[in-house]
């Protein structure tokens, strides 16, 4: 504790008590959660805006303007004004002046994130499942190979299945209700199975997270406490 | 008969005779006057002149023949359209207006109509002022509503009396009473001249049936015209000025072979006197129902009356008592209007009987005729509608509830299975064993060259601050230990302080010096979530131009950044990540521009699911992987001298061994006594179903 310097204590104290004060919800919602999570998103959008300015704002933006060449204040120039007509969005009277710049977010982002779903995900992924049973790449691999294949015949059946899960076509006959076919419904329910699994590992990972969280402010406050004790 | 009017009769007849070839006896419309001995007579030449009284002449001569073309009212726009189209009106119309004004003009006044017009010779005096006087009288006639003569009734008025047959024309001029004219007052003369006209009526009716509906309908609003500008009563006392009521009067006056015509229109409606002018229309169409026709003609007509004592009281006589006793409309004890434009009037503005008659109103049920089924349903809603309005009590929650001692009780064993290894320092559970995914991760930067340039991304919420720094501890260790040039990029808000964060305690933990934009540079925060990451894929020098230190250094022209031109050039690319979303942009948008590059994720155990495809694809997208605290134990196992050096996953691991245990355990038990509850449950009420 003699070594540690004074911002540092500060620091210690301060989270030592809003961990307390996070932990009191336990007991039910309080004053004093409240006023930790209300310091914490007042915290973090203060720290969002400063480094939106410092770090890309005034560098990105009015930087080039100010002390730019020519070609940079006309590169800077196109974003400046989309910038300016996102302001309109804080009146709804003039919001509508800020659609054109949200229209040009929402379109180059629909188009970025979907073409990177097709090449980075979709395309890969399938060329990946149907290479589960390229038997020179299994040979190659020096594992077992019956293992190997056995691992790639489950994941092969995991990914139809639970695509046949969500398949939702379905043939209505005369007097009855529309149903799936008998086969889809077979590989539907073996898909459950699969979408079953695939949640509980979700809930494990998500349980997993939160108790390394619980675990790392519970180690905290024994770093805290424990010099305290000591005398360290 | 005097002899002008004998003389114009034989004019007459000779143009009727120039157009009886026809069968039409209006066909003579469509001559013409074709030579000038025709015009003469029809303007009063020099020849019929002679033959004419003095004092016509000298009236003929005063009262000139209006222009045809002469716009009396400039400003009233109807006027403007009659003499645009003047010009364009057939020849017969034209004709017709001409014959009409010149008759007008010769026709010989009587003394009375001349003692009625007193300013009648100073007319061309006033002339010369007319000019200026025109809106003034254009303003008053259209008050008044006078006839013009200029315009397209009038000749129809004459087509009329030429039409009648001579007998009429000489009942009319033998039925006109011989007046006391200089005794008459103005109004009296046209009443005289209606009484007249009235006689004359049936024989005029037998003529205009004859004639065309069109002619028939000009005839009828020339007649009405002619109602209108009689002057009497309150409208020719208006007239302010004498000479301004000698101008309307020489306006309005009908000559004498009018005033046959509007008989006509008056036998048509029944009894009329001379204030049938100042009724509404309206009046027209009610019933007369109190006097014949027989009685107005003998009113009328004053063929009994003394002229010599009509002046005095016949001027102090208003219109008001001759009025009220020839119009009884309707009910005879209806109220004489005693004020206003309808003075004089009974039964016009029949108020009372509206107002204090009215029948009791039908009364209509206000009840909805629904059925009873969607009364049902009116009832459902009204009282689902008042439900909401309706303050309910809230239950007092009891103090100790099941759901909060579970709780408790929860966080209670949880706290106890994480402190007491925390608090005792324990590290007897054993770490992970190596996995695939961290075993490809350590070689991957084992394999690195010296001093390579390595990307670190740290985009994740400092929630899960403590996952992460067990994983990337030890990794960013290593790669310390390989003396990486750590670029530090984030597309969170919060990502460049945590990355400080990281480089800081790492530093110190492991003893190493990286301070200073020689041994990392923190890009600091890419805008734009996946956009922002694809145009960093793409151009990083231009996406992240600057470190985020206080001197903001444009780093890509410090070494070692020079020698990168874009992502391909760095040897190492890492992702630390708690969200799925996130790992996953990084790897759609930004690995497939990394060529050689390898890229490994640091993530957290709740991104797993989604993120472990990528690694165990052929050919893998991510080539190594770390995951959770999990992964940052096997990371350290696998390098116990980093372990040694760091050690927060080993500091972790038996708190989190025992947690997860406790975990399992109560997510065990209470299944176990929920399954318990229910078979007790079940048992309960199979007791109860057997007992009853």
């Amino acid at each position: 504790m003699a070594e540690m310097s004074l911002p540092d204590l500060v620091g210690s104290i301060l989270g030592f008590s809003l961990t307390l004060m996070v932990f009191s919800y336990v007991f039910g919602d309080n004053a004093l959660f409240r006023a930790t999570i209300h310091l914490f998103i007042g915290a973090a959008a203060g720290y969002a805006a400063v480094v939106a300015w410092y770090n890309v704002t005034w560098p990105q933006l009015f930087l080039p303007l100010i002390l730019g060449s020519q070609s940079e204040r006309l590169y800077a120039l196109f974003p400046l004004v989309l910038s300016g007509l996102l302001l309109f969005k804080i009146s709804p009277r003039l919001s509508r002046y800020g659609s054109p710049a949200v229209a040009y977010l929402v379109g180059v982002g629909a188009a970025v994130a979907v073409g990177g779903a097709v090449l980075g995900t979709i395309f890969p992924q399938t060329l990946a499942t149907i290479n589960l049973l390229d038997l020179e790449a299994i040979r190659q691999s020096g594992e077992t190979p019956i293992w190997l294949l056995i691992q790639a015949l489950l994941i092969i059946l995991g990914t139809v299945t639970t695509l046949a899960y969500f398949h939702f076509g379905a043939r209505q006959k005369l007097g009855d209700t529309p149903k799936r076919a008998e086969w889809i419904e077979i590989l539907a329910l073996i898909g459950q199975v699969f979408i079953a699994i695939t949640l509980g590992v979700v809930l494990a990972g998500v349980f997993t997270s939160a108790l390394t969280a619980l675990i790392e402010r519970v180690n905290s406050i024994a770093d805290f406490i424990l010099p305290l004790i000591n005398g360290q | 008969m005097d002899e002008w009017l004998s003389f114009l009769r034989e004019n007459e007849e000779t143009s009727d005779n120039q157009v009886s070839s026809g069968d039409s006896s209006f066909e003579w419309l469509e001559d013409e006057p074709d030579d000038e001995s025709d015009q003469d007579i029809w303007l009063g030449s020099e020849e019929s002149d002679e033959d004419l009284p003095d004092w016509l002449k000298e009236m003929g001569t005063d009262d000139l023949p209006p222009d045809p073309d002469r716009v009396l009212f400039p400003e009233d726009e109807g006027d403007q359209e009659v003499e645009l189209e003047g010009g364009e009106e057939p020849d017969w119309l034209q004709k017709i207006r001409t014959r009409q004004m010149e008759e007008s003009s010769l026709q010989p006044k009587t003394e009375f109509e001349s003692a009625a017009e007193p300013v009648e010779t100073a007319k061309p005096e006033l002339e010369d002022d007319f000019e200026e006087e025109l809106p003034l009288i254009a303003e008053f006639e259209q008050d008044v509503e006078p006839v013009d003569y200029e315009g397209e009734a009038a000749p129809e008025i004459d087509i009329e009396q030429e039409s009648l047959p001579e007998g009429v024309e000489e009942e009319l001029a033998g039925e006109t009473p011989a007046p006391a004219e200089d005794e008459f007052p103005t109004w009296m003369a046209g009443l005289v001249a209606g009484s007249a006209a009235v006689a004359a009526s049936s024989d005029v009716d037998a003529e205009a049936e004859g004639l065309p509906e069109w002619l028939s309908d000009l005839e009828k609003s020339s007649t009405l015209d002619q109602e209108e500008i009689v002057p009497f009563g309150e409208e020719g006392d208006d007239l302010t000025f004498d000479w301004l009521q000698s101008q309307v009067r020489a306006d309005q006056d009908i000559p004498f072979g009018d005033m046959s015509e509007p008989e006509g229109e008056l036998a048509d409606i029944g009894p009329v006197s001379p204030f049938v002018g100042d009724l509404s229309d309206f009046l027209e169409d009610a019933e007369f129902s109190t006097l014949e026709s027989g009685d107005v003609l003998e009113e009328t007509t004053g063929e009994d009356l003394a002229p010599a004592d009509l002046p005095h009281w016949l001027e102090a006589m208003r219109p008001i008592d001759a009025a009220a006793g020839m119009y009884a409309l309707g009910d005879k004890d209806a109220p004489v209007e005693s004020s206003g434009p309808l003075a004089g009037l009974q039964g016009v503005l029949p108020v009372e009987p509206e107002i204090a008659q009215l029948k009791k109103p039908i009364a209509y049920a206000l009840r909805l005729q629904v059925s009873e089924n969607q009364q049902a349903h009116a009832d459902l809603f009204e009282k689902l509608v008042k439900s909401e309005g309706e303050p309910k009590a809230i239950d007092g929650r009891p103090v100790l509830s099941s759901q909060y001692l579970f709780r408790l009780i929860i966080f209670m064993v949880l706290l106890l299975a994480i402190a007491w290894p925390i608090f005792t320092r324990s590290q007897v559970v054993p770490l992970p064993g190596l996995t695939p995914e961290v075993l490809d991760t350590s070689k991957i930067i084992g394999d690195l060259p010296d001093n390579p340039l390595v990307l670190l991304a740290v985009d994740y919420e400092p929630g899960l601050f403590g996952e992460l720094e067990a994983i990337s501890s030890v990794v960013v260790d290593h790669l310390m230990l390989k003396g990486a040039y750590l670029t530090l990029v984030s597309t969170t808000t919060n990502g460049p302080a945590l990355a400080e964060r990281i480089i800081a305690e790492i530093s110190a933990s492991g003893g190493h010096s990286y301070q200073g934009i020689d041994r990392y540079a923190n890009l600091g925060y890419i805008p734009g979530g996946v956009i922002g990451l694809q145009g960093f894929a793409r151009a990083p020098r231009h996406v992240a131009p600057y470190a985020l230190d206080p001197d903001s250094t444009s780093v890509w022209t410090r070494p070692p950044l020079d020698q990168a031109q874009n992502l391909a050039d760095f040897d190492l690319v890492a992702v630390l990540s708690d969200d799925p979303g996130r790992a996953k942009g990084w790897i759609e948008q930004v690995q497939p521009v990394l060529g050689d590059t390898p890229m490994v994720v640091l993530i957290s155990s709740q991104a797993e699911p989604l993120v472990r495809p990528y690694y165990q694809a052929y050919p893998n997208q991510v080539q190594g992987m770390v995951v959770g605290l999990a992964g940052g134990g096997a990371y350290e196992n696998a390098h116990q001298d980093l372990a040694a050096r760091s050690g927060i996953a080993r500091r972790y691991w038996d708190a989190y061994t025992l947690g997860m245990l406790a975990a399992a355990i109560l997510i065990g038990a209470g299944g176990v006594v929920n399954v318990i509850a229910k078979i007790m449950e079940t048992q309960k009420q199979a007791k109860a179903g057997g007992k009853s």
